[in-house]
């Protein structure tokens, strides 16, 4: 986990502090809403307890079927 | 702005893409001997949902689905929209770039680690999508020449093994396609990314999108039939990869004897070929939906997010495979025809509600 922060968060950090300076703000949210939800993922797989997409959709896709058939 | 040449060859490229080696295996498991004809019927599928994409497009010509939504449904239903086709564009680009991993692992290199694939695709294809669509048009258009002459031939090459016998019966379970409908989703449905590229074709991207998706679906077609005809139907089904097998087998004497990797570079080209434009088209949707200053930063987060994606799709292949068999043609039809005929359908009642009251 300690190698995943090591490489990742300067990255993100870094990015984000230079486009504040440069007073893009709103692509500092963007940046950060974007490379942060890829730093959850990455955490999730690192720390052994991938979330794996196919299957959380399969749950979501379940769920509305049986929603809908009632 | 890109030609519709340009367009048509993006359009056939990317539902090659990862379709020529993925799916040919099991398509041929559940048609047999007339799986070639699944391609054909999914074809048909995929020119009728492009239809729908087009007069969706039509209704304001210049604007892509992102900027309809934002136009149909306000700002938040504009915005969901776009959250739901950035997810559905990553998750894309994620599959295309596991099943490249997948395919290097198992054939060329099996001890390189998943991501270093990842990364190094999506850092070239952030690069050549930076420069803009033309770009990426005029990239494809220069190495297509490459990928279908050496691609054909080698496949001509292989011909020597050829028995009509194994075709035969014919025509038994035309209706096959019934029984594999994940095909209709992927590739035919995921198509629907070329929209993104869609508003800046010069003129006729129509012409160019429905010739494209007939196109691809008389390659895949043919290089089904020829895979049968080649190896047999049982033998097919149960290899991985049966078009790099056909060609591994080809015998050219002591002076070329491995004609396969050139295969395996024309399937990473086309591979690399798809992920620009899902690539562009999870940017674009940023940028029409943000309308950041800057590019590369949101570049190398979308390189971030992909990379996990990859990682994050799927566990195994036979998980893909369950996936596939179950989910993909309700998972494709929420974002490529549910979400689109609504869109469609509000402009219109917008429209009739303007003209009468």
């Amino acid at each position: 986990m300690w190698k995943l922060c090591l490489v990742l968060v300067p990255f993100i950090v870094l990015q984000a502090a230079w486009l504040i300076r440069r007073k893009m703000y709103r692509d500092t949210a963007v940046f950060g809403a974007v490379s942060l939800a890829g730093f959850g993922l990455w955490a999730s797989i690192v720390s052994g307890r991938p979330i794996i997409l196919t299957l959380m959709l399969k749950r979501i896709i379940d769920a509305v079927k049986s929603l809908l058939s009632g | 702005m890109i030609s519709r040449a340009q367009f048509y060859l993006l359009t056939v490229n990317f539902m090659l893409g990862t379709t020529l080696f993925v799916t040919i295996n099991k398509m041929i498991m559940v048609g047999s001997r007339d799986a070639w004809m699944i391609p054909l019927w999914a074809g048909a599928y995929g020119s009728l949902a492009a239809l729908l994409w087009i007069l969706l497009l039509r209704t304001s010509p210049g604007s892509s689905p992102i900027q309809i939504a934002r136009e149909a449904w306000g700002r938040p239903g504009g915005f969901l929209v776009a959250v739901l086709y950035l997810f559905y564009f990553c998750m894309l680009s994620g599959w295309v770039l596991r099943n490249l991993s997948d395919f290097m692992n198992v054939t060329i290199m099996p001890e390189t680690p998943k991501t270093m694939f990842h990364v190094m695709f999506l850092l070239v294809a952030c690069y050549a999508v930076a420069n803009g669509a033309e770009t990426v048009g005029r990239l494809n258009a220069i190495v297509t020449p490459f990928l279908v002459f050496p691609f054909w031939s080698s496949l001509m090459l292989a011909t020597v093994n050829w028995n009509w016998e194994r075709l035969q019966p014919a025509f038994q379970d035309p209706l096959a396609i019934l029984r594999f409908h994940s095909h209709l989703g992927f590739p035919f449905m995921e198509t629907f990314s070329l929209m993104m590229l869609y508003p800046l074709v010069h003129s006729g991207a129509a012409r160019a999108l429905l010739l494209g998706v007939a196109s691809a679906a008389l390659s895949i077609s043919l290089v089904v039939f020829m895979s049968i005809g080649l190896l047999g139907a049982e033998r097919a089904a149960r290899i991985s990869y049966p078009i790099y097998t056909i060609v591994q087998e080809v015998d050219l004497g002591t002076v070329i004897v491995n004609v396969h990797s050139v295969l395996t570079v024309i399937l990473i080209i086309l591979i690399f070929i798809k992920l620009l434009v899902l690539l562009y088209a999870a940017s674009e949707t940023i940028h029409q939906m943000f309308r950041p200053a800057s590019r590369w930063p949101h570049l190398l987060a979308l390189t971030m997010l992909c990379s996990a994606v990859a990682i994050a799709v799927y566990e195994n292949p036979i998980q893909n495979m369950d996936w596939s068999a179950a989910y993909t043609f309700v998972y494709d039809s929420f974002f490529t025809i549910l979400i689109p005929s609504l869109m469609l359908a509000t402009v219109w009642l917008k429209r009739v509600f303007r003209k009468h009251g």
